[in-house]
This record gives C-alpha cells, structure tokens and sequence, in this order.
C-alpha cells in the first residue's frame, strides 16, 4: 500500500536559514552598523562592547540551531 | 613578585612530557577507520590552534593598544566557520577524493596539478609561517622571563627542540593514507582546554583585582575608563576593521596549519557542523577574557608595563603564583600547539614539493619505496624549520609587537585564496591566473609588509606608497592596510584577467569540475584519455611505493599483457600523491603515460560513432513523434469504445425494458383468462391485447434480427427494376390508417417515372419507417409530405413533417440502433427504424440524410441511383 510520505520541508528550511545567516552575519559587523551602535555605555561598559558581544553570541546560538546537515546533504 | 625558575621549568618540561604521553596513548589505540568518542569535540578544539601565544598574550596588547580592533581576530573565523557547509565542507569532500596532503596540494590539485603552484604556495608559506614560528618561540622566551626576572635560560631553544622532538616522534612515525594524525590532535585539544581554562582563570582573578580600585600612577583612573579605552574604536579605523577581518577569515583557510586540522584532519562532516557554533562560542569565550583583563592591567599595573605580558604581569602583582603559572602553560600550549601543526605541515610541503622530485632524478630505493626516503625529508625538514625560527627570533630585534607578526603572516597566506576559493567556484580559472597572481601578490607582500618588518626596503616601499596613494594620505594610511589590499587586489586581478585571456588544458578542466561540482556530483570521477604500459607504469609504482605496494596495487587489475587504462592511471597517481604530492606524482605518471593514440582510422571510427549518435538521437525523436500519434490515436479509440459500450449497455437496457412490457400484458391477460370467470366481451377484449401485444413483440424482434442481418451483410434483397415513385405511393397509402388515428393526413407529390434497380418490399419498409416516424412527431402539423423527384441524377424521395424538430443531442445517434437510448419520447418503439432504413438504403447503393430540422420541421432525403435506360429492341 502507498503511504504518502511527508515532505521534507524542514532541512531546506534549515539551509535557508544557514544561507541568510551566512550572508547576514557580516553585514552585522561593518564598520558602518557598529557605528550605528556606538551610544555612550550599558552599566559602565562602552555599548559598542555591548552590540559586538551580543550580535557575535547570538550568530553562535542561530548556528547551533541550523548547523546539522539534513539527511540529503 | 617572581616565581622560580627551577619550577617553571620543571612545571613547563612536565607538561611536555605530559603531551607526549596523551599523543602516545591516542596514537596507539585509535583505530583509524574508527571515529574516537568525542570525535566532533576533538575536531573543535584541534581547530583552536588558531588561537596561538599571539591570541593568548597579543589580544591583550592589541586591545591596550588599538581598542576593540582585536575582536577581528575572532570574528573573522567566526564568519568562515558559518560558511562551513558551503566553503569548508566543499574542501574537505574533494582533499578526500583528491588525497590531498596539504594547502599547497590542494591549490595545485586545482590548477591541474601543478608543480609550479605547488613549489609557490610552498615558498610563500616558508617565508609568511618562520617568522610566524619564531614569534612563538619568543613568546615562550619572554614569558618565562616575565614570570621569573631572569634572562639566562635559553627556554626559546629548548622549547624549539623539545617540539621538533615532538613532531618528528609522532607526525612522521609512517605515511597514512590521508595524512591524519590522531596523536597530535588529540595532543593539540588538550593543550586547547588548557590555554582557554588559563585564560579564563586569569580573567576571573583580574574581575576580582577590578574591585580594589586603580592604584596610583596606573594608565587607567578607573574600570569604567579602562573599559572605554578597550572597547573603542578609533577614528578612522574603518577600514583597518574591515582589512583584519577579512586576513583572520582568510587565515583560517589558508593558513597550512589551519588547513592540516580543518580539512586533512576531518573525519566527517557533521564534526564540522558541531564546530560550526562550538568554535566560534571557544573564541567568544577568550575575546571576553581578554576585557577584564586589559582592565586590570590599565588599572592596577603602573604606566608603561608591557601589555603583551598583562596575562602574567595581573596574576603576579595581585600574587598568585599559581594562577601566573598556570598562565604560563596556557601560552606554552598555544605556542606549541602552534609550533608542532605548522611545522609539521610545512614539512609535508617542503619534502612533496620541493625535495620529492630530487629524489626522484635515479636513485635505488628499498622495499618501501619512496615512503623511507620522504620520511626521512620531513624529519630533517622539521628540524630545518624549527632551527630558522630560531634563528629568526634569536637574530631579529624583536621589538615588533606580537600582534603586528602574526598579521604580516596572515597577509602572507592570505595570497593563496584568490586560486584556493576562486579554483573552488570559478570553473574557468587557468593554472596561468592562479601562479601568475600568487607570484604577484606574494611578490608585493614581501616588498610592501615582509622585508620592511625586518626593516629592509622602507625606501622601497616608501616610493611605491607614493606612486600609489595620492600624496595627502600617503604617510597616514595604516602599512598592513596598504600592504594587503594593494598585493591582495594585484593578485586578484591578475587572476581573473589571465584566466579569462587564456584557456584550461584539458586536465585543469577536468579538475576543475571535481573541484567546483564537489557537492553536487555524483557517480565516477572522470578521467583523462590516457594508457600506459604495464611494465612502465609497475616500475614507476615500485620506486615510489615499494615492492609490496606496488604488487598489491596492481594485483587483479586487468590483462597483464595489455595497457593500463585511464581510469587506473588516476588511481596509482592517487596513489603515488599520497608520497610525494599530486604536483609531484601527476609529473611522474605522465612521463609513461601517453594520450591514447589517433590514427586515422580511429578518427573515422570516432567519426562515424559521432554520426551514429546523431542518427539515433533523429531517429529517436521521430519515434518519439509516432509513438505520441499513436498513443493519441489509441487514446481517441478507447473513448469511443468506452462511448459504445455505454450505449450498448442503455440499448440492451431499452429492448429488454421494450419486450418485458408486452411480455407482462400477454401474461397477465392469459392468467386472466385461464382462473375463468370473464363474460364474454372482456374475454375478447383480452385476447385483442394478447395478439396485439404479441405482435409488438415479434415486430419489436423482427426489427433487431432485420438489423443484425442488415449490419452483418445477411439479408436477402430481390432486385428488380421498378419505379420508386409507386413504391412511395404505397407505403404512404399503407400508412394511411396510422396517420389518420394521429390526426395528420399524408400528402404525396412524386413524379411519375422514378426507375430504380432495387428490393420493393426493403424499399417500401425504409419509406414506411421515416412515413411512420413522421407521422408520430407531426407536431402541430395537418400533413405529412412524401415527394419524389429526379435530382441530380439521383432519384430522390423526401419525407416532410412540420414538427419541432429533432432534439440536438439525438442527433450524433440519429441513424445508429442506439438512437432510442437517447430519445426518450418515443412511444411503442425500440427506436431502430431510421437506423433499419439507412442501412437498407446503404445496401442499395443509396444514401439516406437527414437534409432539414428545426422548429419549421423536418426533412428526411433518401436517394438512390437511377436505373440505367434499356433500349427496346
């Protein structure tokens, strides 16, 4: 008997994602944004400090999320 | 404070020995073909090598010196860590099918195994990584001085022998199959872990030193001020920012000992993925180290101390020994981790690319081979290496910053990427554009970042600054900005210009599809038309591969007396790569292999395969054609066939529906008439039923036997001579009756002399149908019209009624049998009348149509050919 099958959206959804954060992430940090994020300090600490460490931890934590290959890859 | 140097050297030497006991046990348990536990964890932190005594002790100057520049370094592996699936996964998936075994292969595998290109990214990498190695030598030097105020003990040496050691014990121990080395990155994680637990440990105690305020005559007047001077960046530096992101990106590409543990090392490619986040979480984690301890160092440290050295100079003043020691085995784990991977790649370089072919040139060789002699090149190349960056560091002034060395090398490796990521995408990139570009961008590297490092050509350089910047910013723009952008984009250029001028031979095109179509091609790899002889090829395999090799590579490989083929040519040069590199091996097959040979008849003979392939591929299409008219011609007949059988299940339907109703009058009047008890009129009205009922019946059977004979050819006809206008009068005459019940009367108008060759009784039952059909649809009509004329030379005989016409869906079935199915107003009748009369009239040679119907009426024309003249004698 013919089962239909699911398709498999999930890892074309996960490399379109990588494929954005690939080509996001250095948008992120030109010299240009970081300028944009250059506004006095958080706490004490310089915000451009704040921006670069936040935007850099978060890239870590999206790739965590969208590394694994898929099944066809 | 100080600590003792009997114990830093104790401490150091039994962290060494501790080292080698780690890549001992790992190199004697792990089977190769296994992926150990923690594979991808492994893999990660062999990726940190990255992260050398420049990381551990530069970042700190760099971030005292130049504000938050320093977390380029970071963020530009960052960024190629997550392209991994389309960069790094790419380079893994063909340095396996290749049998790559260094940058300097890769590069040259591309451009089809070049050994100029190999022999250039060989040199350029000797001259960007011995400085490179000597900076890690000198870190040692400098830190253990800083950690125990004296200068006497040459600990740059005894580092530098002590990794030599190292290297050749366990990276030259036997040649694998892909390079791997299982000890050494088991080695290097651990060293890894160490520094990043160092660096942390030093930071945590420098946020607790932060909390007792500045001390007198400190840069910083506070924390808050400290931290504002760590995480600026200057005016201007825009471009610099983007210039040192783009070298730490390239880097992790391109520097050789960043592609031994990324790409050689890879096992598999889900390791990469993992490493895809925990690497970059690992250089998060040392650039957030690196503030709290810049602080401190800005805050409780006295103006002028060496920033370089804040990682020892907090731990002391706040007076941990331990946490200052500790401190000195972080970066004595970052600089021999670094020390031991490059040396051991460039070995790898030096003894395929440049000794390999020397020892080539004729000399005897063992049961091993080559594999003895390639050993023993690398061993000495080892030592060469680690000897030059000793000697760099011992004679250089070393007054460079940390950080600036390791930039000037990254620039260095840097000129590799326009043929390493171009090659991976570009399928019409020369070997010509690859070498010429690396020629001059390494060439302008060296004269613009190199040699004025070691304070030679300034003038040089100085000229060129002023024939290439205009002279208002000639002397502010930043050297290492000018230094990469103007060698980086020369190379570049000529890259692209020579390739797009020239031509890929037929090998740097075949390569360049299994380079570019990587993650998308399947099946074999392609190979070169080439063959060889058997013996030739054999003698070849056993000089660079021994005796045993050499059997068992050629064990069951086709007919011994026949050449090789070109496929098998491609495996032995894989193999033979694994030796003395793909520059190296491609040069050595090719000189007993040949083009398969043309000669004239082959070139018919291909001709005409050529021609064959055409001829099918025309004769193909064709069919293709016919066999779509077919299937359509097929498709048309299936739907009539499914039409007809419809109508043939409503007809059989219909006529049994006809015969079961006279069929139930006849039965139920006779059982009337057999329990008794009718007077006698009702018993005579029952019997007229009966008999007319019986006689629809036998009509209604009569009228489909009649057209199965008809339609079969069967049914008997008695031709005659006759004239068809009395044939007309008197089927109208018998007619006349039924058309009198109906309330219609039957007006005939034919000619007199009508003379056709037909069957009188067929003719008049075709006329009597259409009379008969006539009259039961008359309408509103007072009459019925049979007229016959002579037309055409055609006798025609025409029956009028003044109905409303046939309805348009009857008219497809009008004279088929299966007419009745769709006319459901059609009382007492099976509706096979018209379908009777065509076919009667067929069987005449006639033809009978429908001329006229609409609201006005309708007309049936029946004609018939006229009976030839007969002349009275």
């Amino acid at each position: 008997m013919n089962v239909p099958q699911r398709p498999r959206r999930a890892p074309t959804r996960r490399r379109e994602w990588r494929a954005a954060l690939t080509a996001g992430a250095p948008i992120v940090f030109l010299p240009a944004v970081l300028s944009l994020a250059d506004r006095g300090t958080i706490l004490g600490v310089p915000s451009l400090v704040v921006f670069v460490f936040a935007a850099w931890l978060a890239g870590i934590v999206l790739m965590a999320l969208v590394a694994r290959p898929g099944p066809d890859e | 404070m100080t600590l003792s140097p009997a114990l830093v050297l104790f401490v150091g030497a039994g962290y060494v020995a501790l080292l080698f006991l780690i890549a001992f046990a790992v190199d004697g348990r792990t089977p190769r073909d296994r992926p150990a536990p923690w594979q991808g964890v492994l893999y990660t932190l062999s990726l940190a090598i990255y992260c050398t005594s420049w990381t551990f002790y530069g970042a700190v100057g760099t971030a005292v010196r130049s504000g938050l520049e320093f977390v380029t370094i970071y963020i530009g592996p960052t960024l190629i860590l997550m392209a991994w699936w389309v960069l790094m996964r790419k380079m893994a998936r063909v340095a396996k099918a290749q049998r790559v075994t260094s940058i300097a292969d890769f590069i040259s595998a591309r451009y089809g195994k070049s050994r100029l290109i190999a022999v250039l990214v060989t040199l350029v990498a000797i001259a960007a990584i011995t400085p490179y190695i000597a900076l890690q030598l000198l870190a040692v030097s400098k830190s253990f001085r800083a950690l125990t105020g004296e200068a006497g003990t040459d600990t740059a040496f005894w580092t530098a022998a002590a990794m030599a050691f190292f290297v050749i014990l366990f990276g030259t121990r036997r040649l694998s199959a892909d390079e791997s080395q299982p000890g050494i990155v088991a080695a290097i994680a651990f060293e890894s872990l160490v520094k990043l637990a160092a660096l942390l440990a030093v930071a945590l105690l420098a946020v607790a030193s932060l909390s007792k305020g500045p001390v007198p005559g400190a840069t910083a007047a506070g924390w808050p001020e400290a931290l504002a001077a760590v995480g600026a960046i200057g005016e201007g530096e825009g471009t610099r920012w983007v210039v040192l992101t783009l070298l730490s990106a390239l880097a992790m590409l391109c520097l050789p000992r960043q592609f031994q543990v990324g790409i050689i090392e890879n096992r598999d490619e889900r390791d990469m993925a993992l490493a895809s986040w925990l690497f970059p979480t690992y250089l998060f984690l040392i650039a957030v180290a690196v503030l709290p301890i810049a602080a401190a160092g800005l805050t409780r440290l006295p103006a002028g101390a060496e920033p370089d050295l804040f990682v020892l100079s907090v731990p002391l003043l706040e007076g941990s020994g331990a946490v200052a020691l500790f401190a000195f085995i972080g970066g004595l784990s970052a600089a021999t981790s670094m020390v031991i991977v490059a040396s051991l790649a460039l070995a790898v370089m030096i003894s395929n690319h440049l000794v390999a072919p020397l020892l080539l040139g004729g000399r005897r060789t063992g049961r091993a081979g080559l594999s003895g002699a390639v050993l023993a090149t690398r061993r000495v190349a080892i030592a060469g290496v680690m000897a030059l960056g000793y000697l760099y560091g011992l004679y250089s002034d070393g007054t460079a910053g940390l950080a600036s060395l390791g930039l000037i090398a990254f620039a260095g490796v840097a000129q590799f990427a326009p043929a390493l990521v171009g090659g991976l995408f570009w399928r019409d990139a020369t070997r010509e554009g690859a070498a010429l570009g690396l020629c001059a961008g390494a060439a302008l590297w060296l004269v613009t970042l190199l040699l004025p490092s070691f304070g030679v050509g300034v003038s040089l350089l100085e000229g060129l600054r002023a024939l290439l910047l205009p002279a208002s910013v000639a002397q502010s723009v930043d050297p290492l900005v000018f230094g990469t952008v103007t060698s980086l984009t020369l190379n570049t250029v000529v890259y692209v210009a020579l390739s797009l001028l020239g031509r890929s031979r037929p090998l740097d095109a075949l390569q360049a599809t299994l380079f570019v179509d990587a993650l998308s091609r399947g099946g074999p790899a392609p190979t070169l038309r080439r063959s060889a002889d058997r013996r030739d090829l054999m003698r070849l395999t056993r000089r660079v591969l021994g005796p045993v090799e050499a059997h068992r590579l050629f064990d069951g490989e086709g007919d011994p007396g026949a050449p090789v083929d070109g496929a098998f040519l491609a495996k032995v040069e894989r193999e033979i790569a694994l030796t003395v590199g793909a520059g190296s091996a491609h040069a050595l097959v090719t000189r007993v292999a040949t083009g398969e040979p043309l000669t004239v008849e082959t070139a018919i003979a291909v001709l005409g395969e050529t021609q064959e392939a055409i001829r099918l591929a025309r004769d193909l299409g064709v069919r293709s054609v016919a066999l779509e008219r077919t299937a359509e011609e097929l498709r048309e007949a299936n739907d009539a066939l499914t039409t007809l059988l419809a109508e043939k299940d409503v007809f059989l339907s219909r006529v049994s529906h006809e015969m079961r109703t006279p069929l139930t009058a006849v039965r139920a009047f006779a059982e009337l008439l057999r329990e008794g008890g009718m007077d006698e009129a009702r018993q005579e009205r029952s019997l007229e039923i009966i008999v007319r009922e019986t006689a629809r019946l036998t009509r209604l059977l009569d009228d489909i036997l009649d057209l199965s004979r008809l339609e079969a050819g069967r049914a008997p006809l008695n031709l005659a001579r006759l004239n068809a206008g009395d044939v007309a009068r008197r089927a109208a005459g018998a007619m006349e009756g039924v058309a009198e019940h109906a309330g219609v009367a039957i007006a005939v108008d034919v000619a007199p002399e009508l003379p056709v060759v037909a069957d009188a009784d067929r003719l008049m039952q075709a006329l009597v149908n259409l009379i008969s059909n006539a009259v039961k649809f008359h309408g509103d009509a007072p009459d019925v019209t049979v007229s016959g004329a002579l037309e055409d030379a055609m006798v025609v005989l025409r029956v009028t009624d003044g109905g409303h016409g046939i309805d348009p869906a009857i008219l497809p079935h009008l004279f088929t049998k299966f007419a009745g199915a769709v006319e459901p107003h059609n009382p007492g009748g099976a509706g096979l009348g018209l379908a009777i009369a065509r076919e009667i009239v067929t069987v005449l040679g006639g033809s009978l149509n429908l001329e006229r119907t609409g609201p006005e009426g309708t007309v049936f024309a029946l004609k018939l050919p006229p009976a030839p003249v007969t002349v009275q004698a």
